[in-house]
């Protein structure tokens, strides 16, 4: 196999953040291995650009971007793998069910039903903490956009869930 | 089922907090396909720019013909003066990247290899140092691990040195014994979760230290890292290296960056060096490990090792920059030599005659 000598700063960069960006990944398809997968291409790409990207001012906004994007496109591909069970008919990624309790796999089937970007911008909100202006630098669109996909996305999760009026 | 809290960001967190298998990321991986990645747009680009340029000049050329041609039928025989200048203006057009020769940044090794600071206390399981400078950025970087295999997964605390303070980007959280302005600066400003947070401070001589960790133990990590702070220490040391070359000046050959994987202060096992050097386009690499190891092969260029005092020593390079090394890569090759297994023997001076 090719050798190549890693940049430093790109694995001092990196190094510290792997677990944070397959935890995002993971929300993003709720499976472990996929999350993995994407994460994996995500770290290419940036590395592809690191002699310009690692002067980026939010290096951290830059590689969620590249993840984010990365995720949107491939579920754009016809070949994104889905399932269909055989129960409900909801559709589903194909998710590592395995030692999940029942909150939890509530939360993942109702992920998996919104669409990419919607998913998307909920779990940059919510999860990654990040105000509507920043999700709409992430995502590319309009803050007015991000506002309806997160509403939707919620308005979706709460009927699924069956949620509480304070979401 | 169950609804959502008020909060779905902590109901988000919950879920990526539940077991999950191992994780398959390969960071030394996304380093060699994004090198390749990165290679393959660049020759893409020269091939663009350099089609680019003949078209530029080609409708230069066409403009100016007509341009050369109406002013000769407005003027009779005279020469317009922009037509005389232009010409020149065209051969100023943009070349290829291709064309272009860079200059060897600034060596490392004028006056040994040396980094900016050493760690103290490690963790128990914590065997191994990575370290090294590098050229190019103001920061020095080292990582302990378990072992000098790069499995994800292995616990590993990273360690850099730089001029600069890091971005403040991120919440604080102040951290009390630890140079004069140490705090944790986290994602979520709540907790120095490992992988979310990274322990920053500034040593008196002003340097500003950054300490993260990786698959440590999420109960202890935060006390684990701030430990491990405690005990580094700052300040230029010379980093003894197992091969030497001799008889090239780094003034000819800098180099650019040196990876050193060795056992930890007091532990014992095998070490391995990877150094890369810069030619005036793109250097070659040398890859060290112990004698009778078969390295390689490399697809990305030509190579040739041998074993020299307990080292198996390899220089690998592009054909460009093999070209323009004295003797090719066989002739740098013979320049370098194993100073033997025990560490005693070793030497900061890379460059020596």
């Amino acid at each position: 196999m090719a050798e190549h000598q890693p940049d430093r700063d790109f694995v001092e960069f990196v190094s510290g953040r792997v677990l944070w960006l397959r935890r995002i990944a993971f929300l993003l398809c709720q499976d472990w291995h996929h999350a993995d997968d994407l994460a994996q291409t995500a770290l290419t790409k940036l590395y592809a650009v690191w002699p310009k990207a690692r002067s980026a001012d939010n290096l951290d906004a830059y590689l969620r971007t590249i993840l984010v994007n990365t995720y949107i496109n491939e579920t754009r591909r016809p070949f994104w793998r889905r399932l269909v069970t055989a129960d409900t008919g909801i559709l589903h990624d194909l998710p590592d069910r395995v030692h999940d309790s029942d909150t939890e796999l509530d939360l993942r089937a109702a992920l998996a039903e919104l669409p990419a970007r919607q998913r998307a911008a909920v779990v940059l909100r919510y999860y990654c903490d990040l105000s509507v202006e920043q999700t709409a630098v992430e995502l590319n669109c309009s803050p007015g956009t991000v506002k309806s996909q997160t509403a939707r996305g919620l308005a979706t999760l709460r009927r699924i869930l069956q949620a509480q009026p304070s979401l | 089922m169950t609804g959502m809290p008020e909060d779905p960001g902590s109901r988000l967190a919950a879920l990526t907090e539940s077991p999950a298998p191992d994780t398959t990321i390969d960071l030394y991986k996304a380093c060699n396909d994004g090198y390749r990645l990165r290679l393959r747009k660049r020759r893409t680009n020269r091939v663009l720019t350099g089609t680019a340029a003949v078209g530029v000049l080609g409708v230069a050329a066409t403009v100016l013909t007509i341009t050369h041609s109406s002013a000769g039928h407005a003027a009779g025989q005279q020469t317009a003066p922009g037509a005389q200048t232009a010409p020149a203006a065209t051969t100023s057009a943009p070349h290829s990247p291709s064309t272009g020769s860079s200059t060897p940044s600034p060596g490392l090794a004028r006056t040994g290899v040396r980094v900016p600071a050493r760690f103290g206390w490690l963790p128990q399981g914590m065997a191994y140092i990575s370290e090294g400078p590098s050229a190019g950025t103001s920061a020095y970087s080292a990582a302990a691990g378990t072992s000098t295999g790069k499995a994800a997964g292995q616990p590993r605390v990273f360690l850099t040195v730089g001029d600069a303070a890091p971005p403040d980007t991120s919440s604080k959280i102040p951290v009390q014994g630890i140079g004069t302005t140490a705090c944790w600066t986290t994602t979520d400003g709540q907790t120095p979760v490992p992988g979310k947070a990274d322990l920053v401070w500034q040593d008196p001589s002003g340097k500003w230290l950054t300490l993260s960790g990786d698959y440590l133990d999420a109960a202890t990590a935060a006390a684990t890292l701030e430990h491990v702070a405690r005990t580094v220490t700052v300040g230029q040391v010379p980093l003894p290296l197992p091969i030497q070359i001799k008889g090239l000046t780094s003034a000819a050959l800098n180099l650019n960056q040196a990876v050193f994987n060795h056992p930890a202060a007091g532990r014992t096992g095998t070490s391995d060096l990877n150094i890369g050097l810069n030619t005036a386009t793109n250097g070659p690499n040398v890859f060290v490990k112990p004698a009778g190891t078969v390295q390689g092969p490399w697809t990305w260029g030509a190579s040739v090792c041998k074993d020299s005092n307990g080292w198996n020593i390899c220089v690998v390079a592009e054909a460009r920059a093999a070209a323009e090394l004295p003797g090719g890569i066989s002739g740098l090759l013979a320049h370098i030599q194993g100073l033997g297994t025990d560490p005693a023997g070793w030497s900061a001076d890379l460059f020596a005659n």
